[in-house]
């Protein structure tokens, strides 16, 4: 393939909380891009940047890693990224990013890039934080040690440096492969030959990563056959790589002694301690979920009110006919669906990234772990579960920071108890419904019914995985070793990146299923199995009943009158496996024919009267039935969906919707037999 | 006295140098992040329940969970 016009390739390369992400987004400013990586679910950040008048690169953020030897897919990405046979898919220049405070544990990693012979530049970042620290480099002897690659210190906050990267860039040259670092032949010689040509490498170190892959990656467990295990190998190779660096850095790296390391531990002294981290932590969970609900709570009703003037808009304007009922009844609502949550969405990533990049968040993984481990979870699996009470689809493909496959499995099964916003609007219809108003001193009824079903979508969600846990095998164990960054402020435009990123996909992914979904069910609800001339003739409620999904909600009734619902309350669970939040819709569709259209949906369900006893339909017993469903119940395709993408087929998706909606279905009979 | 103790056994405060690893107990990771034989490794606080541990290890913190650290052997200097 030719690639003489194909724009610059550079990869960053970095272990993680290094400041790489700032240096990403100053380089590519607005023009990110996130895709994924063919066959697998890791994002691929990217963007492309101005290195002088005339020269464009694209800049690909690699996912941040601690070496070149893979512990999981994200990491691999890396090492595919560097080196990838086919040149069309490799980079051309790598820029290392190190953290100057750490330079041991950063050169790890940049050496074994150096030894893959590729053109790099060497970002030296948090050098201020040295200054503070009393450490400090000679840059430029530094460059030279590692066999000429320039070294430039650079601020993240400021872009103070970056231009001089920039430059540095377009004249990087290949560095000239040394062995002073890391002699693959020396613990290889028996097989080295036969892995370059086996696996066409360029360098003798890239032959040897090939070599020692953990098997579990697919890669001929070759190695292994010639009598040495690949840990074994990569262990070689670490001990020896940090013995030549730190020699190296004995001269380079000057350190003043009494100056004060620890202020983020001082810190952590109060922030992990069993009562006061424990009580800031409930401060700030507290905090989280008040900005979700409350403040979101104007632009989602904005977008709904502007989505319902549209359709109406649509109606008038649009020529009469199917086309127009389709917009306006079809696409509107369910573009509107989407919309609807995210300001929750994008409220929920603004606070998670914030404890994210100011290093908090690595707290409240270490103070959970061991509170969620009896269960089968991780400290990890904090992220995935605050996440869900947004939205579920996020959460599960936050999950993928858990490296312990197990752990990060039962997360992603149990993950959708989590009361997600879309429950919300079905709870509040049906608390209003059937909930007396009364308090009991400072504790409202409706309020402390609504925060009980949050309460035990958390709970079930524990039990759940203990319970599955029991089923999964445990399999390789991915150990738990979280790095506790230094505390640090927030940088404005890498909070603002993160939630543009996460808001655009999530209305991309679950966009494209609701919408489908949407459309899909206005078909069934229109048309059926009459001509369209026998339809014209009913009225809309006949016709409802006569419609595909009229029919089947009567199919379906006798199965979910053991738990006190008819085949109106059945149209509308059916259609909530598109989002639960069309309960409500559909309710209002149900409900609404026949009268003047006037009052709510909670009126109109109000006055819905139970023909065998003539008392009104949702009573308490209806009513609690049905919340105790669409809390345990998965009905959502877009989590279904997304779960079968993380997990990589249809095995663990089907389990868990057959799991969840069994399980809704017996506690729903039992509350509504109980009740009745 | 100084002595061979288990990662797990010190105090928050305490410190030790790493020994030999097997291999077969600690993960490549733990060695790729820095936590080397020769390494002085100290617990600077544990989370509540005494696990995971957070370490100081050159300079930078690492939490890693207590069954890990009972497979890890340190030589201390303290009493």
């Amino acid at each position: 393939m030719s690639d003489a016009k194909r724009a610059l390739r550079i990869a960053l390369v970095g272990n993680p909380n290094t400041g790489k992400s700032s240096v990403f987004n100053r380089l590519t400013g607005l023009s990110q891009k996130v895709s994924n990586y063919p066959g697998i679910t890791v994002d691929k950040l990217s963007g492309l940047a101005k290195l002088s008048a005339t020269a464009l690169a694209e800049v690909i953020d690699l996912p941040g890693t601690y070496s070149l030897h893979p512990n999981g897919e994200d990491e691999r990405v890396v090492y595919q990224a560097l080196v990838n046979p086919a040149e069309s898919e490799r980079a051309d220049v790598v820029i290392g990013i190190a953290d100057g405070t750490n330079l041991k544990r950063h050169l790890f990693l940049f050496t074994q890039v150096l030894d893959l012979g590729l053109p790099a530049v060497l970002v030296v970042t948090m050098h201020d934080e040295m200054r503070l620290r009393g450490q400090s480099v000679d840059f430029e002897a530094l460059g030279a040690a590692l066999g000429g690659v320039e070294v430039i210190p650079v601020n993240g906050r400021t872009g103070l440096g970056l231009d001089r990267v920039k430059e540095a860039v377009l004249r990087a040259k290949p560095v000239p492969v040394s062995d002073r670092f890391f002699q693959p032949r020396k613990k290889g010689a028996a097989w080295l030959d036969e892995a370059i040509a086996l696996s066409g490498s360029r360098t003798e170190y890239a032959a040897w990563l090939w070599a020692t892959e953990p098997p579990e990656f697919g890669a001929l467990a070759w190695v292994q056959q010639r009598g040495a295990a690949s840990d074994r190998l990569r262990v070689d190779e670490t001990v020896q790589r940090y013995s030549a660096l730190h020699r190296l850095l004995k001269t380079l790296l000057h350190l003043d002694p009494g100056k004060d390391l620890t202020r983020s531990a001082r810190i952590d002294r109060v922030l992990t301690h069993p009562l006061w981290g424990g009580l800031t932590l409930i401060a700030v969970l507290f905090l989280l979920f008040q900005a979700v609900f409350f403040w979101a709570e104007g632009p989602m009703n904005a977008i709904d009110g502007y989505f319902s003037q549209l359709g109406a808009w649509a109606e008038s304007v649009l020529p009469a006919g199917a086309f127009t009922e389709l917009v306006a009844n079809g696409i509107v609502p369910g573009v509107s669906g989407v919309l609807m949550f995210l300001p929750q969405i994008a409220l929920l990533f603004f606070f998670i990234a914030l404890l994210e990049e100011s290093g908090y968040m690595a707290r409240v993984v270490f103070m959970l772990d061991r509170v969620l481990r009896p269960f089968g979870l991780s400290g990890k699996s904090v992220v995935p579960m605050v996440s869900a009470n947004a939205c579920a689809i996020p959460a599960i493909m936050a999950a993928r920071n858990i490296e312990n496959p197990r752990e990060r499995l039962l997360t992603i099964l149990v993950t959708p108890f989590m009361t997600c916003s879309a429950r919300l609007p079905v709870y509040t219809v049906l608390i209003a419904l059937v909930i007396p108003k009364v308090a009991f001193g400072p504790f409202d009824a409706r309020a402390f019914v609504l925060f009980a079903l949050y309460a035990l979508g958390f709970v079930v969600a524990l039990g759940a995985s203990s319970l599955v846990k029991r089923f999964v095998p445990v399999g390789t164990s991915a150990p738990f070793l979280l790095e506790l960054p230094r505390y640090r402020l927030p940088l404005v435009r890498n909070l603002w990146n993160t939630v543009f990123q996460k808001s655009r996909s999530f209305v991309a992914e679950a966009g494209k299923i609701i919408l489908a979904i949407s459309i899909l069910l206005w078909f069934l609800a229109n048309y059926g199995p009459l001509s369209s001339a026998e339809m014209d003739q009913l009225d809309p409620a006949q016709r409802l009943e006569q419609s595909y999904i009229g029919r089947i909600g009567h199919a379906v009734e006798p199965a979910i009158r053991p738990l006190g619902y008819d085949w109106k309350v059945g149209i509308a669970l059916l259609s909530s496996f598109a989002a639960r939040e069309v309960f409500v819709g559909t309710m209002a569709t149900i409900y609404a024919v026949g009268t003047d259209d006037l009052g709510t949906v909670r009126e109109h369900m109000a006055q819905e009267i139970n023909p065998d006893t003539g008392e009104p339909f949702f009573n308490l017993a209806v009513g609690v039935s049905l919340m105790l469903f669409y809390a345990f119940a998965m009905q959502c395709l877009s989590t279904f969906a997304v779960v079968k993408k993380e997990t990589g087929g249809w095995k663990w998706p089907l389990i868990q919707m057959a799991g969840m909606t069994a399980f809704a279905y017996l506690v729903s009979f039992v509350a509504y037999q109980i009740l009745a | 006295m100084a002595g061979l103790k288990r990662l797990a056994d010190l105090r928050p405060g305490e410190s030790g140098v790493i020994q030999d690893l097997c291999l077969d107990d600690v993960p490549p990771k733990l060695l790729e992040m820095g936590c080397l034989p020769g390494m002085r490794v100290t617990i600077n606080y544990t989370a509540p329940w005494g696990d995971p541990l957070c370490l100081d290890v050159d300079g930078w913190q690492l939490a890693v969970r207590r069954d890990l650290a009972e497979r890890i052997w340190v030589q201390t200097d303290q009493d």
